[in-house]
């Protein structure tokens, strides 16, 4: 089982058993995706993920780190091509916002 | 008849090799000043992050006015820049003002928390790399 399931695991709130498998499945398919910057910010809200639910990090660092992130990506959304933009921002910005409003309140609370 | 080697090489010659010296050693010492201005922009921020870690968990005593000074001190420095930087490349001025909401975004997270976790000082200079690295990228080419 990889670490982020392990994270994921914690939250046992049966409401967000959807939000978790689009979660994981939004995180893999960044990862694999060829862009660098999808790749690494999957990467990175990956490990902050665990790091918050190993309670390395505080929400508001993890929410510092996602709003952050949501600048850099917006720049990256718009240098890419039209047409390749609403799959860019799904794998940054949406699955960004999936983790911090859905992921890890829950997990916060489950800790 | 015997003949020497020349050991002196004409005085044109010597006037064109230091020419070509310091014309080189121009294009390799002198960066584009942009260039230099994001690279002091980073290395600034970056120090911001180290400075302001927990040291083994717990925050160093917190003074507020050596707190603003710096905050202050880094804001005026991406300001300087964004004013540098020539209207003709609009993206790169975006791009450094973006970097300065990046920078005001963790100055609030210092004045909230008066230090920030190792965790999340590892995973922000990994962000700010990232960030200012595709800002030099763009202004060495």
């Amino acid at each position: 089982m990889s670490k982020l399931q392990d994270a994921l695991n914690q939250i046992k709130d049966p409401t967000v058993a959807d939000a978790k498998t689009q979660f994981e499945q939004l995180i893999n398919e960044g990862k694999a995706a060829s862009e660098a910057f999808i790749q690494s910010s999957a990467q990175q809200l990956e490990q902050w993920t665990i790091d918050v639910s190993n309670k390395k990090m505080s929400q508001d660092e993890f929410d510092n780190l996602v709003s952050s992130q949501t600048v850099l990506a917006k720049n990256f959304v718009a240098s890419q091509a039209l047409a390749a933009q609403e799959r860019a921002e799904k794998l940054t910005i949406k699955t960004a916002e999936l983790a911090a409003t859905k992921i890890v309140p829950l997990l916060l609370v489950a800790l | 008849m015997f003949k020497h080697p020349r050991l002196f090489p004409k005085q044109s010659s010597v006037a064109a090799f230091v020419i070509a010296l310091l014309l080189c050693s121009c294009a390799t010492i002198s960066k584009p000043s942009s260039q230099v201005r994001v690279q002091q922009l980073k290395d600034a921020h970056l120090a911001f992050i180290d400075h302001y870690t927990c040291v083994e968990g717990t925050p160093a005593t917190w003074d507020q006015a050596s707190f603003d000074s710096e905050v202050a001190k880094i804001t005026q420095q991406f300001t300087d820049a964004e004013a540098a930087e020539s209207k003709t490349v609009p993206a790169r001025k975006e791009f450094i003002k973006n970097s300065a909401k990046l920078f005001q975004r963790d100055a609030a997270l210092v004045r909230k928390q008066h230090c920030l976790s190792s965790s999340f000082a590892a995973n922000k200079k990994k962000q700010l790399q990232q960030n200012y690295d595709l800002l030099l990228q763009q202004t060495s080419n």
